[in-house]
C-alpha cells in the first residue's frame, strides 16, 4: 500500500487516480468531522466536497513541510470556520429559538441538540472557536490541536478553557 | 457527568458514512463545473477589457464636434457613410448607446470644449 507522501507525489506528476485514492482514504475522517458540526447530511457532504476541492488545488504545490494529516485537519478547520461565519446569524436565531421541551430539566439531565451547541460555539472568538471545535468534535489532545492551529499546547488549553466557559454560559449551564 | 463529557456525548451518535465512488464522481463533476465557471469568468473579464480599451481608443479618435447630442444615431450613420473611422464607431456604439445620457450629459460638452480649445 502506498503512503500518503507517495500518493501526493504521484498526484503532483499528474495522476488523478492518486488523488482519488487519497479521497477514498480520508473521506470517512473528513465527513465524520463535518457530520459532527452540522445536523444536515447534505451540508456535511457539501463541506467535505469543498475540502477535497481545496485539496485538489493546494496539493499540487504541497511541499511536505507538515504531515498530510495535520494539513488536512487545518483545511477542515478553516472550512468549518468559514461555515460558522456564513451561518453566524442563522446560528444566533437557532440558539434563541431552541424548542421548549415542556418540563424543567436539571443541569445533570440536560442534553443539547447539536445545533444548539454549534450555535453557541459559532459565537466564540475565532481562536477559542477553533480549539473548542477540535476538542469536542474530534476529542484531540491539546498538543495535536496546538500543532494543527499553530499555537502552543498551553495556549490551546487557555483558549479552550475560556471558550468552554462561554459555551456553558450560552447554553445556560452555569453550574 | 462533567460538562465536556456531556458535550462529547451529544456528538457521539453520528456514524453514517458516504459511498466513496459516488462521492468521487460528484467531486469530479463539481471540480469541472468550478473550472468551467472560472474560465468563463476570466474570458468575460478579458472581453470586457478589450471592448472598453478599444472603445476608449476609438472614442478619443472620433471627430467629436460632428456628433450632436440628440441625434447620435443619425450622426453616427452619417459619419460611417461620409467620413472616416467606420470600425471605431461600430466598436464603441454599444458603449455609447448604453451610457448615452451619462456621456452626453456632461462628458461630451466638456470634450467638445476641450476640442475647440485645442483648435
Amino acid at each position: 500500500m502506498k503512503t500518503d507522501r507517495e500518493l501526493i507525489q504521484e498526484f503532483q506528476t499528474g495522476s488523478d487516480a492518486a488523488f482519488n485514492e487519497l479521497v477514498r482514504r480520508y473521506l470517512d475522517l473528513v465527513y465524520r468531522f463535518f457530520q459532527k458540526i452540522t445536523p444536515d447530511k447534505m451540508e456535511a457532504e457539501d463541506l467535505a466536497q469543498t475540502v477535497f476541492i481545496k485539496l485538489f488545488k493546494a496539493l499540487k504545490k504541497f511541499r511536505f513541510e507538515s504531515e498530510f494529516n495535520t494539513y488536512l485537519y487545518r483545511v477542515n478547520v478553516n472550512t468549518a470556520n468559514s461555515y460558522f461565519k456564513r451561518n453566524k446569524w442563522r446560528n444566533m436565531l437557532h440558539l434563541d429559538q431552541a424548542p421548549d421541551t415542556g418540563y424543567v430539566e436539571t443541569s445533570q439531565e440536560k442534553q443539547w441538540r447539536k445545533e444548539e451547541v454549534w450555535a453557541a460555539v459559532g459565537r466564540l472568538p475565532k481562536k477559542q472557536r477553533l480549539v473548542v471545535m477540535m476538542r469536542i468534535s474530534q476529542a484531540l489532545p491539546f498538543k495535536d490541536i496546538g500543532n494543527i492551529l499553530d499555537m502552543t499546547e498551553g495556549s490551546a488549553k487557555v483558549n479552550y478553557h475560556h471558550g468552554i466557559k462561554r459555551v456553558k454560559l450560552l447554553l445556560g449551564n452555569n453550574k | 457527568m462533567n460538562f465536556e463529557a456531556k458535550l462529547q456525548k451529544t456528538f457521539s451518535s453520528t456514524s453514517e458514512m458516504l459511498e466513496p465512488e459516488q462521492f468521487i464522481n460528484k467531486l469530479t463533476t463539481a471540480r469541472y463545473a468550478q473550472a468551467l465557471k472560472r474560465s468563463q469568468a476570466i474570458s468575460g473579464y478579458l472581453a470586457l477589457i478589450v471592448v472598453l480599451f478599444v472603445g476608449i481608443l476609438g472614442y478619443n479618435e472620433l471627430d467629436q464636434g460632428a456628433i450632436l447630442m440628440e441625434e447620435v444615431i443619425i450622426t453616427a450613420q452619417a459619419l460611417i457613410l461620409t467620413r472616416m473611422r467606420t470600425v471605431n464607431i461600430l466598436m464603441i456604439w454599444p458603449f455609447i448607446s448604453w451610457n448615452r445620457k451619462r456621456i452626453f450629459g456632461w462628458l461630451f460638452p466638456f470634450l467638445m470644449n476641450w476640442h475647440m480649445i485645442k483648435l
